[in-house]
């Protein structure tokens, strides 16, 4: 199994560390930042799948954050963790797509793996099926597809080789 | 002396008219010559016409006389013509001066019947204009003399019995009322405002207010009474229709009294819920930030426990495993087997990895302890600032409530401005701190909502000249001058609806005001604000009770 990445950005170090230690036993390579600007740093080094923001920061709210992670990095799955979120900033965030999943704290230790799980595994499929496409039959690449048809979970792929969206998620 | 003069006239005129012309003829005629006769005709003639003048003269004179008396009968007394000195003349002067008598006479007459003419005239306009006095009058008016018969009345007195005038005359005035008090006619000061009833020529009865006065002659002898009676019917109609719409006034005055003491009361329940409310809205902005605060530990601490959790099992599971060792190897005699096992066991053991889960459980508990710390310390803040066991004056020192303060609002301040604090000395005040935390916390949050990125809270207390000066300083946005006038007005909010309540400065006002202090802005668009409190530390003993009252509207 591929061992997926995981950036975990908080201004509160048990925060962090409590999540970091949560990811890594569930075999997540974690990487913990204290602000937005250290993420940006690490984003910049490492090949992240998955960051995981606070909302409340020093600095930047994390949807702003988030923003700038979707403009340079748009294949990792963006998630907010806040006990006090402007919900409609974060609202807003959810549907330009800049936020994939909103988690209140105090969080709960299965539905946060399970999300990220969730998450993770069909944008690994899209990824793979995307690359597949050769560049004539592309309509899409990911970014545009998730604007085509926004709120899309999960795709498969069909015996010819294009690109199934199952309606029935909607 | 007259007569004479007229008779020696008379024959003088005879004389020279027949004596002498008759005796010179005579004497001359024997010798007559024609001179002579010529001469003597002559002479004759002369005399003649001498007498026949003075004859002329005489009945003259008579004639002058008998015009005079004719001018006279004929009342043309200034024609009077002057005549000849003689007797006749004379008489005609005698004639004359009692004829200028008579024109004396007669003038002084003409002056004395004009004189009474107009007295006559005066009395009739004075009789019309008592007349038309009386009857513009609108009370009745009679007056009778002094055996109470009726002399007049006015036009209103007729109407008002319904009587013809000709027919009160003479009438006595006790007919005309239901019972007449007969002293009242005796009173010298007369009577004002009697109440009694008059009774018309069609038996209606009138109820009227009669206001007597004795009529007195010039040297003061009464002579009759004048009555001036006031048809009360309208009056007293408005009266009991008054005293009714006094009666249903009254009625309406206790139940609108009543009404208004209700709303009064729901008015003050109101302000209580206001104040509560309002209390309850900032404690809402700060449950969100306390809520943050909150969250974070429990967040990990849950979610350490369930680490920990793992661990333990991780840790029965090493138990366990070391148990079967001690057993095996109590049991295994065998050398060569108890290697084995021994193996076996350190395998396990090593993939395990059991120090590390020591030393983690040790970080989990550890970081544990620490958010449990900040809960209760967030608890113990929450405590300090509501005072919700409190609500009395208590001696409080400032600085540490304000600390309290800045303790739960922090989180709201520091994510936007640095925060800097100068606390010097002051007093302790006896104060209910709860109600200042209340005002610090309102202050505090209005700063907050004032600051970007950059900016600066700065609060600062001192003491000076008995009074304790707390201000809160922003480097905001700032107040227009427009809106500075209005900030502690109730419902006054420049914040989006549903941020603010507009209530937070103005009961802050209110809560200053009942400490006997003073609340003060001054602020510069662009550049911040400061919120200055100025604190009595002598008259918190003489203060008000905390009953929840809404200051008055600045």
């Amino acid at each position: 199994m591929k061992r997926y990445s995981i950036l975990i950005v908080d201004d509160e170090p048990n925060i962090r560390s409590s999540l970091g230690r949560l990811f890594h036993k569930e075999g997540y390579e974690t990487f913990l930042a204290e602000t937005g600007e250290d993420a940006l740093g690490i984003l910049e080094e490492h090949a992240i799948s998955i960051v995981l923001t606070d909302y409340l920061m020093p600095g930047q709210s994390g949807v702003e954050f988030l923003r700038m992670v979707k403009a340079r990095y748009p294949h990792a799955i963006r998630i907010v963790l806040s006990g006090k979120a402007d919900m409609e900033s974060i609202m807003a965030g959810v549907r330009e797509g800049v936020v994939s999943h909103f988690l209140l704290k105090p969080w709960d230790n299965t539905v946060l793996k399970e999300t990220v799980r969730k998450a993770v595994i069909p944008m690994e499929k899209k990824q793979n099926l995307l690359q597949k496409c050769t560049p004539a039959k592309k309509r899409y690449d990911d970014e545009n597809l998730d604007q085509a048809y926004p709120g899309i979970l999960d795709v498969n792929e069909a015996t010819n080789g294009a690109i199934i969206i199952d309606d029935s998620q909607f | 002396m007259k007569t004479k003069k007229i008779l020696t006239k008379i024959l003088v005129a005879l004389a020279l008219t027949f004596m002498i012309p008759q005796l010179v003829f005579l004497y001359m005629w024997e010798n007559l010559s024609t001179r002579s006769t010529f001469l003597l005709f002559g002479s004759t003639i002369l005399l003649i016409g001498i007498g026949s003048y003075l004859i002329w003269d005489i009945v003259r004179s008579i004639r002058a006389v008998f015009r005079n008396i004719d001018e006279i009968t004929k009342n043309e007394l200034n024609e009077v013509v002057p005549v000849v000195s003689d007797e006749l003349g004379m008489m005609g002067n005698s004639i004359e001066v009692i004829s200028k008598k008579i024109v004396e006479n007669m003038e002084d007459l003409q002056r004395s019947t004009a004189l009474i003419e107009k007295t006559k005239k005066d009395l009739n306009d004075t009789l019309l204009y008592v007349e038309s006095v009386m009857n513009s009058i609108g009370d009745a008016l009679i007056v009778i003399d002094s055996e109470y018969k009726i002399k007049r009345i006015n036009k209103t007195a007729s109407a008002l019995l319904k009587y013809n005038e000709d027919d009160l005359i003479g009438r006595t005035i006790d007919s005309l009322f239901e019972y007449l008090d007969e002293n009242a006619f005796f009173k010298a000061e007369g009577v004002t405002g009697k109440r009694m009833t008059c009774i018309t020529m069609e038996n209606e009865k009138i109820p009227v207010d009669v206001n007597i006065q004795s009529l007195l002659d010039l040297i003061g002898t009464r002579i009759g009474h004048v009555l001036v009676v006031r048809d009360m019917r309208v009056t007293l109609d408005l009266i009991s229709r008054l005293e009714a719409a006094n009666t249903s006034l009254e009625v309406t005055v206790q139940k609108r009294t009543h009404e208004l003491e209700e709303r009064c009361q729901e008015l003050k329940m109101k302000d209580a819920q206001i104040l509560q409310q309002e209390k309850m809205a900032s404690v809402g902005v700060l449950t969100a930030g306390i809520a943050h605060e909150i969250n974070n530990p429990v967040g990990y601490i849950s979610s350490n426990m369930e680490m920990l959790q793992d661990s333990l099992r991780d840790i029965i599971s090493y138990t366990q495993l070391l148990e079967y060792g001690i057993d095996t190897l109590t049991k295994e005699n065998d050398a060569e087997r108890r290697v084995f096992e021994m193996n076996q066991i350190k395998q396990v053991q090593a993939r395990m990895q059991i120090e590390k889960t020591f030393s983690e459980s040790e970080k989990i508990m550890k970081e544990s302890r620490q958010g449990l710390k900040r809960i209760k310390r967030i608890i113990h803040d929450l405590r300090m600032f509501s005072h919700s066991d409190e609500n009395k004056m208590i001696s409080t020192d400032l600085n540490q409530e304000i600390q309290n303060t800045l303790n739960i609002v922090a989180h709201e301040l520091k994510s936007k401005a640095k925060l800097k604090t100068q606390f010097e000395f002051v007093p302790p005040l006896n104060c209910y701190p709860q109600q200042l935390n209340q005002v610090f916390m309102n202050l505090l949050i209005n700063a907050s909502h004032a600051v970007s990125e950059g900016d600066e809270i700065r609060i600062r207390t001192q003491y000076k000249d008995g009074q304790i000066y707390i201000t809160i300083q922003d480097t905001g946005t700032g107040i227009s001058p427009e809106n500075l006038n209005k900030i502690f007005d109730p419902f006054f909010t420049t914040k989006p609806v549903g941020k603010g309540t507009g209530l937070g400065l103005y009961i802050s006002y209110g809560i200053i005001e009942k400490h006997k202090g003073t609340l003060s802005v001054e602020s510069t668009p662009g550049e911040g604000t400061i919120f200055t409190i100025k604190l009595p530390v002598a008259h918190s003993e003489s203060m008000v009770h905390p009953a929840l009252t809404i200051p008055a509207v600045r």
